[in-house]
């Protein structure tokens, strides 16, 4: 297992986008760059940013899936079948990923 | 590095700050120098959390290694964000900002709550825990929420380890989209229609029952589906409620 690689999401909460900046293992880097972008959207209550850390971006999807994924899934549909209502699924959404980018520290 | 005195000084200036939200600037208690001062050293102090928190988490993934064999391990870590300290700071007025356990947290995934209960006990051998929050056990009152919780001490630092079935994961994950996509809603805190809150509280229920292989109690099934019902309209995009 080698050490986990870090990832600062950018989350847009009305259109629902997700920017993805990828550190690979430069720690220090992420967090430079977690404090500039929140200081970057200060005033924006409707962007979340956040520096979270896994072995890969996969296992990112999985810790923090609320920013990947619709979630009034089918959590409960075992516990609704055959109740009189239709269990409703909601519609997707689109996700953008943009590229990894990789920031090194000046010095 | 801030010492303690001037990382909790730096909470209560923003606390004082944000209690004089309606004053006109020259009549603010708190001037906008102090507070900027007060934000730079709270990111300060959250920036020392990551070695340790990156130590944590490594510890974590390797132990979480040892007891599920043959599943993908399931660990990530995340430094809090600004915001949510700030609102932390806000909500809970007599905690120390030194103090905050959470600034610095990782959390694993794991196949049920017997895999939690060996895991935790694997760490209380290991770790220099501080505290822990069995809410397997007692869930949140407010919200139904299910885990176990770890605050560590690692070099100096306190740090939180949450642990989770996937259940429990799922319904968390969840409660994060619904809160987050509904203005105003905040089913963590409890501030909510008391319907959706019960509605998830039983839904965590019934995960919990499903999950340790027990029977659901028809009561609570039928309740659920009835609430499922009436809460319908909360998780329509543009009808919200609150």
């Amino acid at each position: 297992m080698g050490p986990d690689h870090y990832f600062i999401l950018i989350y847009n909460i009305p259109s629902r986008q997700l920017e993805v900046h990828g550190f690979e293992e430069n720690y220090p880097a992420a967090v430079e760059a977690y404090d500039q972008f929140e200081r970057e959207h200060r005033n924006d209550g409707s962007v979340e940013v956040v520096l979270v850390g896994a072995d890969s971006i996969e296992t990112i999807h999985k810790t923090h899936s609320h920013y990947f994924a619709q979630h009034a899934d089918d959590l409960f549909r075992q516990f609704l079948e055959g109740a009189s209502s239709p269990v409703s699924a909601s519609a997707g959404r689109v996700i953008r990923t943009s590229k990894p980018r990789r920031r090194r520290r000046g010095s | 590095m801030p010492s303690k005195r001037k990382v909790n000084a730096a909470g209560e200036a923003i606390r004082a700050y944000l209690e004089g939200g309606e004053l006109p600037d020259d009549r603010r208690v708190v001037e906008e120098a102090t507070l900027i001062q007060a934000v730079e050293l709270i990111r300060e102090f959250r920036s020392e959390h990551a070695t340790p928190l990156q130590r944590v988490a490594a510890n974590l993934r390797y132990y979480v290694d040892k007891h599920t064999i043959g599943r993908p391990i399931v660990v990530g870590q995340r430094l809090k964000r600004l915001v949510t300290i700030v609102d932390k700071l806000q909500r809970e007025p007599r905690m120390e900002l030194a103090r905050m356990h959470d600034i610095g947290g990782c959390r694993a995934v794991v196949g049920s709550e017997e895999e939690i209960r060996a895991m935790a006990a694997h760490l209380r051998r290991r770790w220099e825990i501080i505290r822990e929050y069995d809410y397997m056990e007692n869930p949140k009152p407010d919200s139904g929420y299910r885990a176990y919780h770890l605050v560590i001490l690692k070099n100096r630092h306190r740090l939180e380890v949450q642990l989770r079935t996937n259940a429990q994961h799922r319904w968390a994950e969840l409660i994060e989209s619904v809160n987050r996509r509904t203005p105003g809603l905040d089913l963590k805190g409890g501030a909510a229609p008391p319907e959706l809150v019960e509605y998830y509280r039983l839904g965590s229920a019934l995960l919990a029952a499903e999950e340790r292989g027990e029977p659901a109690a028809p009561a609570v099934v039928n309740r659920f589906r009835h609430l499922h019902e009436e809460v319908a309209g909360y998780h329509q995009p543009g009808k919200h409620g609150t």
